[in-house]
């Protein structure tokens, strides 16, 4: 099944008039009404786009400490009739994914019994617990369980990152002896056990849909069957929240022009303060065009997301230092993304190299994701200098979207979308001297950036994801 | 009473009695009839306490008495002998040349202390003619008594007697940590007394721990000192409640000096624990150690530990199968995770057919274990018994009790933290059992999460550094399986898993509660169950995964340690030194049908 990619699949799509379709219970560790993780985003365009198909579609999500409770209740059903939420009544364990909540078996069990879905596609296992499948599996025997992999949790503890615990190198495999080493806590049998309790009740799924064949891999490295294995993309994020997505979706599809960045002013960060050095950008006219004027202005480079420590924040700000020493001034980075939630620790660091940075950085601060194509139109290329693995960053398939090429750490999901020279560039992860050979050589040589745009195609729409997704689901009810 | 002594001819009474500690002997004061013939040669005595009697030449002294010089003589009289507490005096006879006198106690008896017993007898036999008895009374009547002082450090030349520690060992002995220095060897005697018992403190038979922080702080004041000046002592038949514990050091000078014992500490398995945390022992000193000091006190606190049967709740979760082939018993401490972890694995492996009953050992993860439980039977939906003991008590009780409680024809005593490798382990183990009547404990391979060998069957071996004693190994541990998965006698089973008749498991009296906290009791009861004719072997076609916890290092290992060495000497007095040998019962257990 891995190597069912989604364009193979495409060859397969029917027409949805004669598609008969199935019914789908969608689940998520989180409901989307209460938290905007990439999970949820999935989940819950996957549950609008089921039902705006005709689908008999239903989502379960889990409560917030904010969710109204109903005393006694486990499930409830604030947001309408077909979307249910599961209050958790007892600390999961976070280790193994155990829900210890004893009364919620029985309750998915008896909601699968009743809704009698042919599919329950669960967009994650924390908080439901692994045991969420047996308990699907005793319910309503007839369905088939299909899990979404977000991340390496499953694989690994360190929040799974792959990535040790003190020095942050990079992990390639699980071992109970590396893990423990990582875990002192634990003693490897606990790795011992904890696989072993993750793969029994993995054992009721059917199907892992992976967004990157670097995931699935690594997951067929851990144990997972291949045959049960399928790479697809997760669903598009919504683009309700911005006025321009839906033309902009039309007009990235068929190819027209695009549209005109908005006008937004920079948004200042929520903390911590710092002074000086930094500098809001101000609103600019006419910025977004397709081509760079470059004798006009420089270069202007994305970041888009959590100034952390694992998206390569401080890489980038090193690159950025090294090309003003190389005194190449026609490109500057834009960094959109807070660091508020960071340690503090990293916060200062964060803080300082903003405000020893040259002008050729812009700290524009966090974002409301419903702008996010509004602000890409705003710069000619995209960085993504994560030093983790990451899974598929879903910025990547945004950047597509606005037609904006990827300059991205060469390993992992993120490596794997970005073909170097054609849609983007690729540099030495971790290495900000890497980096910044790439940048001077986008700013530096004609053509390059023109190239590298040119090869961006943009992804799929949800109506076509949708059909893929719908494609799997008929293969595994097969 | 009397009727095995002589004809009594004669009668006398006494008026008051007392213990003496410090002369070792009764004291006690009265009359006796004109018959007596006052000479030296000692009259044997039998004092009738109770239901003892004290007997032993007497000291007997007449003196001149206004009140009966019609009738008879006042008499002082010292038998040497022990406390025995008993109350009530019957009858004091004297013989002696085959005439027996008996002297009745009056009415009231005064019982005196000591110090009232020693002064009025000193007096009356001041009042005595000289003679070489009267003589040898006085000097006894002249030593010292303790009166609630400490006089050790009077003593010249100087001994040093320190208690760390004393710990009751019940009924009445008492195990002693502390160090002692005797730099001019002048310690004659010591004895430990309490309420009129005594017992003699025998240097010869301490266990030396080293002390070098005494040996520094005395070496510029005396030479000569061995930094192994630290002991354990034990003594028996000491120890009395609510009464004050005090050594008596005698030197050759004919010194005495007292020490008070502060604190008795009571028994538990902390006590245990602490005890055995400072000693490293090793070849024959180690059974000299255990034979002496640490056998009988161990024994003693272990037994008074689990003196009443533990009280424990259950709770049944699920529907129990009827009548279930085999029951399975594990005990929890600590990790009740294993719990969960196993039945959610025993779900995917065990048929219906089978009862499960955990055993919580750790009272204090009692409602916490309870919730787990719950979630378990929701999560898993196999049906188990949980049943909560009242009080920590340790590997062999916790199992006992789910023996008690097992409704299956088989047992199987899991631990807690074996985990299934083949879902069908214990169908094959009871296929085993049913199929071979000679069969009476039936194990499992056992392998390590590397898939190595934890355990295929144990054997014995003769370890010299641990005094010759015989312990049961591992053979094939940490290698890999041999293809072998066929069916092999073994000497003995881990109790790691362990399957046996349930009749036969209670004929011999379940696991050995004398085996403290947990190792030997399952070879232990291998060799019950060989002695009573039956024969253990190992299944290999039934696998699971051990996850064997490696030993710690520090002060915890050596208590672990020498906690396996006093079960290890239970074992040898049982079955290899047959000091305390196992005596099968009677009626052979009855195989299941």
């Amino acid at each position: 099944m891995i190597g069912t990619t989604a364009d193979t699949l495409m060859s397969a799509v029917q027409a949805d008039g004669e598609r008969r379709l199935p019914s789908v219970l969608v689940m998520t560790h989180s409901h989307p009404k209460l938290t905007r993780g990439g999970a949820e985003i999935s989940a819950n365009t996957l549950f609008r786009e089921l039902k705006a198909r005709g689908a008999k579609a239903w989502l379960l999500g889990c409560s917030s400490p904010k969710s109204e409770v109903r005393l006694g209740a486990t499930l409830t059903q604030p947001y309408g009739p077909d979307d249910y939420v599961y209050h958790p009544n007892a600390p999961f364990d976070y280790f193994k994914f155990a829900n210890p909540d004893p009364k919620f078996p029985d309750e998915l069990a008896e909601l699968v019994a009743e809704l009698k879905p042919d599919i329950v596609h669960s967009h994650h296992f924390v908080r439901f617990g692994v045991e969420m499948f047996s308990a699907i599996r005793r319910g309503w025997p007839q369905a088939k369980i299909v899990l979404s992999l977000h991340e390496y949790l499953a694989i690994c503890n360190h929040h799974g990152q792959m990535m040790k615990t003190v020095t942050y190198r990079l992990c390639e495999k699980e071992s109970y002896s590396a893990c423990a080493a990582c875990f002192p806590q634990h003693g490897e049998r606990d790795f011992f056990l904890r696989k072993r309790y993750l793969q029994m009740f993995f054992e009721d799924v059917d199907l892992f849909i992976s967004p990157s064949r670097f995931l699935a891999e690594r997951f067929m490295a851990w144990g997972l069957p291949e045959e049960k294995l399928a790479v697809l993309e997760n669903m598009p994020p919504e683009r309700s929240g911005s006025p321009f997505a839906a033309e902009w979706d039309r007009r990235a599809m068929s190819g027209a022009p695009q549209a005109e960045a908005p006008q937004t002013p920079p948004k200042p960060v929520a903390m911590p303060m710092f002074s000086g050095g930094t500098r809001f950008v101000a609103a600019e006219t006419g910025a977004g065009s397709k081509k760079r004027p470059s004798a006009v202005r420089p270069l202007k480079i994305g970041f888009f997301g959590q100034m952390s420590p694992l998206k390569g924040i401080t890489v980038l700000m090193d690159a950025a230092r090294r090309l003003k020493a190389q005194k190449i001034d026609n490109l500057v980075i834009e960094i959109y993304g807070d660091y508020s939630s960071q340690p503090l620790e990293f916060q200062k660091v964060v803080t300082e190299a903003l405000e020893e940075a040259g002008e050729n950085v812009v700290f524009h601060g966090a974002y409301d994701n419903s702008q996010v194509n509004a602000l890409m139109q705003r710069i000619d290329a995209m960085v993504i200098p994560s030093t983790w693995w990451e899974n598929s960053p879903v910025v990547i398939q945004e950047a597509f979207t606005n037609g904006k090429p990827v300059i991205c750490s060469n390993i992992g999901g993120m490596a794997e979308k970005i073909v170097h020279g054609v849609n983007g560039l690729q540099f030495e992860v971790s290495r900000p001297a890497s980096l910044a050979e790439m940048l001077a050589d986008l700013a530096t040589k004609p053509g390059l950036l023109e190239t590298l745009a040119a090869g961006v195609r943009p992804p799929p729409t949800a109506a076509e994801m949708l059909n893929r997704h719908l494609d799997l689901y008929d293969a595994v009810i097969a | 009473m009397s009727g095995m002594f002589p004809a009594v001819t004669s009668q006398g009474c006494v008026d008051f009695l007392c213990y003496a500690p410090s002369l070792d002997g009764w004291l006690a004061g009265g009359w006796i009839d004109l018959g007596w013939d006052d000479q030296d040669e000692a009259p044997h005595c039998a004092l009738e306490l109770g239901e003892k009697t004290i007997s032993g030449d007497a000291v007997v002294i007449t003196f001149p008495r206004a009140d009966v010089r019609k009738i008879g003589y006042g008499l002082i009289l010292f038998v040497p002998g022990e406390n025995t507490r008993a109350e009530g005096l019957q009858d004091v006879i004297l013989t002696r040349h085959g005439q027996s006198f008996r002297l009745t106690p009056s009415e009231p008896l005064d019982h005196l202390t000591e110090a009232d017993g020693v002064a009025r007898t000193k007096a009356l036999v001041s009042t005595a003619m000289r003679s070489s008895r009267r003589a040898h009374l006085l000097r006894l009547l002249s030593r010292p008594a303790f009166a609630g002082h400490d006089t050790l450090d009077q003593l010249q030349p100087p001994v040093f007697l320190e208690l760390d520690s004393a710990s009751l060992c019940p009924p009445d002995g008492l195990l002693l940590r502390g160090w002692m220095l005797d730099p001019f060897k002048s310690v004659e005697s010591i004895r430990l007394r309490c309420a009129g018992n005594s017992a003699v403190i025998d240097p010869d038979h301490f266990v030396p721990i080293a002390r070098p922080d005494v040996r520094e702080g005395f070496s510029k004041q005396f030479g000569g000192l061995s930094d192994l000046c630290g002991f354990l002592a034990y003594a028996a038949g000491v120890y009395q409640a609510g009464e004050i514990v005090y050594f008596e050091v005698r030197t050759v000078n004919g010194d005495i000096g007292f020490k008070r014992v502060q604190q008795v500490r009571s028994p538990g398995i902390d006590t245990i624990k602490d005890t055995l945390g400072h000693l490293e022992l090793r070849y024959e000193a180690m059974e000299r150690a255990y034979d002496h000091v640490l056998g009988p006190a161990v024994k003693a606190m272990n037994a008074f530990r689990l003196q009443k049967p533990v009280g424990y709740r259950e709770m049944s979760l699920g529907v129990q199968p009827e009548a279930p082939r085999c029951t399975i018993i594990v005990p929890l401490y600590g990790r009740i995770d294993f719990m969960e972890l196993q039945l959610a694995f025993f779900s995917r492996t065990l048929g219906r057919q089978y009862e499960i009953i955990y055993v919580l050992d750790d009272p204090n993860l009692e409602r916490a274990t309870e919730a787990l439980a719950t979630s378990c039977l929701a999560r898993f939906r196999l049906p188990f018994r949980l049943v909560v003991l009242d009080a920590n008590v340790g590997y062999a009780p916790a199992n006992n009790v789910g023996l008690t409680l097992a409704r299956g024809e088989y047992v199987c005593f899991l631990n807690s933290d074996v985990f299934p490798k083949t879902p069908d382990w214990l169908d094959h183990m009871v296929e085993t059992a049913d199929a071979r009547p000679d069969v009476g404990v039936v194990g499992a391979l056992l392998v390590f999460e590397d898939e190595t060998v934890q355990h295929e069957g144990c054997s014995y071996e003769i370890l010299p550094e641990f005094a010759g004693w015989t312990f049961s190994l591992h053979p094939r541990k940490g290698r890999f399986p041999s293809d072998d998965d066929g069916i092999a006698p073994a000497d003995a089973i881990t109790g790691a898993c362990l399957m046996m008749p349930t009749s036969l498991a209670r004929a011999v009296g379940g696991l050995d509660e004398g085996y403290v906290i947990g190792d030997f009791e399952d070879v232990d009861l291998c060799r019950k169950a060989q002695a009573m004719g039956k024969q253990c072997v190992v299944d290999r076609r039934a696998r699971l995964y051990h996850l064997e916890r490696q030993s710690q290092g520090g002060q915890q290992s050596f208590w672990r340690l020498n906690l396996t060495l006093y079960n290890a000497w239970r074992f040898q007095n049982r079955w290899t030194r047959g000091t305390d040998p196992w005596i099968a019962p009677a009626e052979t257990a009855d195989r299941p049908a």
